[in-house]
C-alpha cells in the first residue's frame, strides 16, 4: 500500500508536538533479533530507524535470557532508549515465606481464559488480577510460591488432566514465566508501540495499548504464529503423553496443543489490540484474518530497494556460459540441495550450463558439507560453484537467470535486486515471490511475468524453467525487463519510507484512548 | 526449580499422578507379634507368681521370647523392609518384659506411619520423574488409569491425501505434524499435495516437513551405513533394517548419494533372500538383471561371510548377465534351488 505523507502528520513528527508527553515517538518491540542478528528483520529495523531520522525511537528487545552475541548494528542517533526483556529469567529468586494471598482463584481464572482464548478483554483481566496479587506478593517470589503451585494445579485439572503433570508443570513454567515477565516489565513511554511480531512481543504491545491508551501497530514479515505452530507440530522435544494415533480431532489436550493454543491466543490478543496490522505481501493477510485481524486493520507495505545501486549492471557478454545463480546463505531453509539437483537436470539439457551459489557457507557447516557431497555424488564439480560471501554486484553481469529454491521466505530482497538489474527470476512459490514475479491481482496496467514460479522441492521444474529462459534469449530479456519495470513501480525504498512516515504521523497524532482503570503507567 | 515450601502429599497430588500411588505401599505387620509377646510374657509372670514355674523357667522363657523377636527383626531387615518398629519392640520386651510389649502395642496404635509416607512419596516421585524403569504392564496400567490410551471408540481418521484436498486448515496442519513425527512412504502423496497447496501456510509447513523427513531418513541411512553396525544377512535384525531402508528408498526424498548408499546397504542385508530366489535361466532372455551396485554389495557380503560357493555362483551369473559365453556347470546347478530348467546359457 502506498500512501502520501499528509502535511499535518508530517508536521507532528517533525515538531515533536504530539498528543502525549512521550519520551519517544515510537517504541519498537522486537523478539530475538535486533540488534544482535545480522540481516532479515534486524536489517529491516535498522533501515526503518535510519530512514525516519526525525522520529525518536525507543527499543525493547526480547530474549530468553542475556545473550552472548555481540551487537551487529550500532544504534542510530535517533534511538533514545534501549531495554532488554528476558523471558526465561523470571522467578529465580530464592523462595521466601510470605503471607498467602486469598485471591488466587481470580488470577487462575483470568490466566486460564487468556491462555486458552486470548483477546484484549482477557489480557485486561490478567493485568488487573496480576496487579492486585502483586500488592500482596512480589511477582517474582509469587512464581516460586504456593500461589503458583495452586494455580498450576488448577489449570492442569481444568485444561488437560489426561496429560503428564510433570511435563505440564515445566511447560507451564516456561510459558507463563515469559508472560509474567512481560506483565511485570516497566514500559518505556512512547506515543506509538510498534511490535515486529506477535508472540510475547505482541503481548507486550497489547499491554502497552491497554495500559497507556496509545496506539499499537504490528508489522509482520512472516506469520509468527505459523512459524511457532510448524515448529511445535514437528518438534521431537515436546512430549506426547496422550496416545492419539492418527486421529486429528481427539478432544484430549496434550502439551503440544497447549503451546499452540497459547501462541494463537497471544496472536489473537495482539491483532485485537493493534490499530494497524501491516505485512509485506497480501498472501500473509489470509493467516492474519484467521486469527481475528479485520480488513479495517490490514494493510501492505512492501519492502523496497535502492534502484540506483543496480542501474549499472550490464547483461552477460556473449562468451559467458549459460549461468544460473542462487543468491543466499547455504542453509537448509534455502533448500540448496534442490538447486544442485536442478543443476544436474539442467546439465542434461544444456551441457555447458554453470550454477553459482553466491552466499556464505559457514552458517551451517554440516549442511554445506552435505551440499558439497551431493555435488560430488552427481559429478557436478565443474558445474556448481560455491563462491562464499561476495559482493553480488560483481557477479550480476555473469548471471543469465537467478534462482530461489527456498522453503520459506517473506519478501526476499534478492528477487527485487535481480529485478532491478533486469535479470529474470525462477523461484519457488513461497512468500511474496509470485506477487513480485507475476504481479499483484490489482496491478494496473498488468505487466505480465518477470520469471517463472515453481512448486517447492521440485528440482526438475526448476531445471525446466531455467532451460526455457537460457535457450530463449528474447524471452529472457523480456522477462528481465518486465521484472525491472515492476520493481521500479512498486518496490522502491522511497515508497516504503513514505508509507511508514505517514503511518507514524497518523498514529502519533491520534488521541489517547481510555486506559485500564487503576493501572498506572509504570 | 523445586516447590520447596509445599511438600507433595497424596492430598495435593494432581489427579493424573495420584492414581499411581497405590502400587508403592510398604507395610510391616507388627501388631500380631507384639500382642502374642505381651500375652506369653504375662502368662509366664502369672505362672511364676502362682508358683507353677520357677525363676529359672521364667528367665528361660523370657530369653526365648527375646530371641524369637531378634530373629523376627533380622528377617524384616533381610527383606529390606522398615525394621525400626520391630527393633524397638524387641528392645522394650527384652528390658521390661510384658510391659515393653504392651508399650510397643500402644506405640503402634497411636503412631502415624510417617516413615512409610516418606518412602511412598519417594517411590511416587521416582516413578513420575521416570528415574526408575517400570515394566510394560505397569506402564499400560498407568496409561489406562490416566486415560492416555488411544481412543478406540472414535471414528477412524480419513485418508491424509483427502484431508489435504478437502480438509480444514487446522486438520491439514495437524496431519502434516503427524506426518513429520511418524513418516511412512504411504504419506508421500499427501505430502506432495500439501507442497502444491494453494494455501501458503500449508505449502510452507509441507516444505518444512519434507526437510525434516529428508534429514531423518539421512540419519537412518547413516546409522545403518557403518559396516560394524550392519546385522548379518538373513537375521531378523537384517530383515527389519532392510525393510526400513526400502521405505527410505520408496519415499523419494533421499539425496542421490544417500539413495545409492541405501541401495547398497539394502542389497547387503538382503543377500540371502536374493540368492535363494534365483532360478537357473532358460535362455539369455531370462537372465536376471541385477544392478551393478547390488552385485558388488552381494559379493562383499558373501566374502565377509566366507560363503565362497555362493560367491562363485554369483560371479558366473554376473558373467552370463554381461553376455559372456559361459556354461553353468552341474555343481552350480545343484546348488541352485530349482533344477527344472535348462542350464545351457549359451
Amino acid at each position: 500500500m502506498q500512501q502520501l505523507v499528509s502535511t499535518t502528520s508530517s508536521q507532528a513528527i517533525h515538531s515533536g508536538k504530539t498528543s502525549t508527553a512521550a519520551d519517544s515517538d515510537v517504541c519498537i518491540i522486537v523478539e530475538g533479533c535486533y540488534p544482535y542478528i545480522a540481516g532479515g528483520v534486524s536489517g529491516w529495523i535498522d533501515w526503518l530507524i535510519k530512514t525516519q531520522p526525525d522520529t525518536r525511537f525507543s527499543i525493547v528487545t526480547l530474549w530468553p535470557r542475556p545473550t552472548t552475541l555481540a551487537p551487529k548494528y550500532a544504534l542510530p542517533e535517533n534511538v533514545v532508549s534501549f531495554q532488554h526483556l528476558y523471558l526465561q529469567d523470571f522467578g529465580e529468586r530464592p523462595v521466601i515465606r510470605q503471607r498467602r494471598p486469598n485471591n488466587t482463584d481470580a488470577f487462575a481464572n483470568a490466566l486460564g481464559a487468556f491462555i486458552n482464548h486470548g483477546g484484549s478483554a482477557e489480557l485486561t483481566g490478567v493485568m488487573a488480577a496480576f496487579k492486585t496479587l502483586s500488592e500482596t506478593v512480589d511477582p517474582q517470589v509469587m512464581f516460586n510460591s504456593p500461589v503458583a503451585w495452586d494455580i498450576v494445579r488448577r489449570m492442569y485439572d481444568e485444561a488437560m488432566p489426561y496429560s503428564s503433570f510433570l511435563d505440564f508443570f515445566w511447560a507451564w513454567r516456561a510459558l507463563l514465566g515469559g508472560l509474567f515477565a512481560t506483565l511485570e516489565f516497566k514500559l518505556p513511554k512512547a506515543a506509538v508501540y510498534h511490535t515486529i511480531s506477535t508472540g510475547y512481543a505482541g503481548v507486550l504491545a497489547a499491554r502497552a495499548a491497554i495500559e497507556t491508551g496509545r496506539p499499537a501497530v504490528l508489522t509482520e514479515h512472516g506469520i509468527y504464529t505459523n512459524e511457532r505452530r510448524i515448529e511445535l507440530l514437528m518438534a521431537d522435544w515436546v512430549a506426547d503423553t496422550v496416545e492419539k494415533g492418527h486421529a486429528l480431532n481427539d478432544p484430549r489436550l496434550d502439551l503440544r496443543d497447549m503451546w499452540i493454543r497459547a501462541f494463537e491466543a497471544y496472536a489473537r490478543t495482539c491483532y485485537e489490540a493493534c490499530s494497524d496490522v501491516v505485512t509485506l505481501y497480501e498472501d500473509n493477510q489470509r493467516a492474519q484474518r484467521v486469527l481475528g485481524a479485520t480488513s479495517r486493520q490490514l494493510s501492505v507495505i512492501a519492502n523496497g530497494i535502492d534502484l540506483a545501486r543496480f542501474a549499472s549492471v550490464q547483461p552477460p557478454a556473449a562468451d559467458v556460459p549459460p549461468t544460473m545463480a542462487l543468491i543466499g546463505r547455504v542453509v537448509p531453509i534455502k533448500d540448496v540441495k534442490s538447486f544442485i539437483t536442478a543443476a544436474h537436470a539442467l546439465k542434461a539439457k544444456i551441457p555447458n550450463a554453470r550454477a553459482l551459489v553466491l552466499g556464505p557457507t559457514d552458517e551451517d557447516p554440516g549442511y554445506f558439507a552435505e551440499c558439497a557431497q551431493l555435488v560430488a555424488d552427481l559429478g557436478l564439480d565443474g558445474t556448481v560453484e560455491f563462491t562464499g560471501t561476495v559482493n553480488i554486484l560483481d557477479f550480476m553481469s555473469q548471471i543469465h537467470v537467478c534462482v530461489l529454491t527456498s522453503l520459506s521466505e517473506s519478501q526476499p530482497l534478492v528477487v527485487l535486486e535481480a529485478g532491478a538489474a533486469g535479470i529474470p527470476f525462477v523461484a519457488t512459490n513461497v512468500g511474496s515471490c509470485r506477487e513480485i514475479i507475476e504481479g499483484r491481482a490489482d496491478e494496473q496496467p498488468p505487466l505480465g511475468a518477470g520469471g517463472i514460479v515453481t512448486d517447492l522441492v521440485s528440482p526438475q521444474q526448476i531445471a525446466d524453467a531455467v532451460a526455457v529462459l537460457l535457450s530463449d534469449p528474447d524471452k529472457r530479456r523480456h522477462y528481465g525487463e518486465t521484472l525491472r519495470t515492476r520493481v521500479s513501480q512498486t518496490y522502491t525504498s522511497a515508497q516504503a519510507v513514505a508509507s511508514y512516515k505517514a503511518l507514524y504521523g497518523r498514529l502519533i497524532a491520534a488521541p489517547t484512548s481510555a486506559t485500564l482503570a487503576g493501572t498506572p503507567h509504570r | 526449580m523445586v516447590i520447596q515450601s509445599t511438600p507433595a502429599t497424596p492430598g495435593n497430588i494432581p489427579v493424573g499422578a495420584s492414581t499411581m500411588i497405590g502400587t508403592a505401599v510398604i507395610a510391616v505387620p507388627i501388631m500380631l507379634p507384639a500382642f502374642v509377646t505381651a500375652v506369653v510374657e504375662s502368662g509366664l509372670i502369672y505362672a511364676y507368681s502362682k508358683g507353677t514355674i520357677g525363676w529359672s523357667a521364667l528367665l528361660t522363657g523370657h530369653i526365648a521370647i527375646v530371641g524369637l523377636l531378634g530373629l523376627w527383626v533380622a528377617q524384616v531387615g533381610r527383606a529390606k523392609r522398615n525394621a525400626a518398629m520391630p527393633l524397638v519392640t524387641a528392645i522394650a520386651v527384652a528390658a521390661t518384659g510384658p510391659i515393653g510389649a504392651i508399650a510397643a502395642l500402644a506405640m503402634i496404635a497411636f503412631s502415624r506411619p510417617a516413615a512409610d509416607d516418606h518412602l511412598l512419596l519417594a517411590a511416587w516421585y521416582e516413578r513420575i520423574a521416570m528415574a526408575v524403569d517400570t515394566d510394560e504392564v505397569t506402564q499400560l496400567y498407568d496409561q489406562v488409569a490416566t486415560g492416555r490410551t488411544a481412543n478406540l471408540s472414535g471414528t477412524s481418521p480419513p485418508a491424509f491425501a483427502s484431508i489435504m484436498e478437502t480438509g480444514t486448515l487446522t486438520d491439514r496442519q495437524v496431519a502434516l505434524g503427524v506426518i513429520a513425527r511418524s513418516f511412512h512412504p504411504d504419506h508421500l502423496p499427501a505430502l506432495m499435495l500439501a507442497l502444491k497447496s494453494d494455501e501458503p501456510v500449508i505449502r510452507v509447513q509441507a516444505a518444512a516437513v519434507a526437510t525434516k523427513v529428508r534429514s531423518d531418513l539421512r540419519a537412518l541411512v547413516d546409522r545403518l551405513a557403518g559396516a560394524e553396525l550392519q546385522p548379518m544377512p538373513g537375521t531378523t535384525a537384517a530383515v527389519n533394517a532392510a525393510s526400513q531402508l526400502r521405505s527410505c528408498l520408496a519415499s523419494g526424498l533421499l539425496d542421490e548419494g544417500d539413495r545409492i548408499r541405501a541401495e547398497i546397504i539394502t542389497a547387503r542385508l538382503s543377500v540371502t533372500p536374493a540368492l535363494s530366489t534365483l532360478t537357473p535361466p532358460r535362455s539369455r532372455a531370462h537372465l536376471p538383471k541385477t544392478p551393478v551396485v547390488e552385485h558388488h554389495a552381494i559379493e562383499e557380503s558373501l566374502l565377509r561371510a566366507s560363503q565362497f560357493a555362493r560367491l562363485r555362483i554369483g560371479r558366473r551369473l554376473a558373467r552370463i548377465d554381461a553376455h559372456e559365453h559361459y556354461r553353468v556347470r552341474r555343481a552350480v546347478r545343484d546348488l541352485l534351488p530349482s533344477t527344472s530348467a535348462s542350464t545351457e546359457a549359451q
